[in-house]
């Protein structure tokens, strides 16, 4: 896994890097997922919040995600593109969005979750672990 | 699906509604789709240009250049994020839109995986489905 990594926004204007290995990555299907990542799930990659740096500003749009907790999505205003998720209950995580990495090859997801609010036609690897919500930690 | 259907962003801003059966329902692996969709494959509906109306809002647009060479422009929901549809340069006669923007996106199941040669490697693909490494034909 290369350490240091970096991504950005697809326009550019919103870019950080990644001093430490990601702690988990998931394939989540939640509404709000589905919302933000065109309807199938939202690739998910947890990073700590103390390696990861951040350079250019992205808006945010908060909701009361569906474990009840609010929860910041950030994009960049400038290309719409989704950047990074920052759960209030877990301050010291950052959530990635794979499509955002300069390189998301090297991802391994881990689990499939938010199964209970998937789409019907979703692709889901069979091989993956699956849950209704969130995963155990 | 019953024609007409909604749809809209997460916050509300936007609002549309598309007043005949879609064309075609495709899950795209292109590079810019991940961007907007987190990594995994957008889920594009086909709709007929002059069969979608926006009812509420505006959204805003960020064009790139197409794999084809021509315009694609994404528009997007200024205050939450949401990904919404496409104009497609190359082919006027449509809007891309985004699945997941659907009040009920789960009628709207895929027939045709594109643009397989650009997916990440982890992406699961449903074996059932034709696919094609860039556009069908
Ligand atoms: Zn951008
Ligand atoms: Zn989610
Ligand atoms: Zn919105
Ligand atoms: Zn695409």
């Amino acid at each position: 896994m290369p350490v240091p990594f970096s991504g950005g926004c697809r326009c550019g204007a919103v870019r950080y890097e990644v001093s430490a290995e990601p702690m988990a990555a998931y394939l989540c299907h939640c509404r709000g997922c589905q919302y933000e990542s065109a309807g199938g799930p939202s690739v998910v990659v947890m990073v700590p919040r103390a390696a990861f740096k951040l350079t250019g500003t992205p808006k945010g749009h908060t909701t009361i995600s569906d474990s009840g907790y609010p929860s910041t999505r950030r994009f960049c205003s400038e290309c719409g593109t989704p950047v990074f998720g920052e759960p209030s209950v877990a301050p010291e995580i950052v959530m990635l969005r794979a499509g955002a990495m300069d390189d998301p090859s090297w991802i391994r997801p881990a689990a499939t979750i938010w199964v209970s609010q998937a789409q019907p036609w979703a692709p889901m690897a069979p091989d993956l672990p699956r849950y209704d919500g969130n995963p155990p930690l | 699906m019953p024609a007409p259907y909604q749809g809209g962003c997460l916050c509300g801003a936007i609002r549309y509604e598309v007043t005949s059966e879609p064309i075609a329902v495709a899950l795209c692996h292109c590079r810019d789709c991940q961007y907007v969709s987190g990594g995994e494959p957008a889920a594009v509906v086909l709709v007929a240009r002059n069969a979608l109306a926006i009812t509420k809002g505006k959204p805003k647009g960020y064009t790139v250049k197409g794999d084809s060479g021509k315009n694609v422009t994404r528009q997007f929901c200024e205050t939450c994020g949401t990904p919404l549809f496409s104009d497609i340069e190359s082919n006027p006669a449509v809007w891309a839109v985004k699945a997941g923007s659907l009040d009920d996106p789960s009628w709207a199941k895929p027939g045709v995986i594109v643009y397989t040669s650009s997916a990440q490697p982890w992406a699961h693909m449903d074996p059932a489905l034709p696919q094609f490494p860039k556009m069908p034909g």
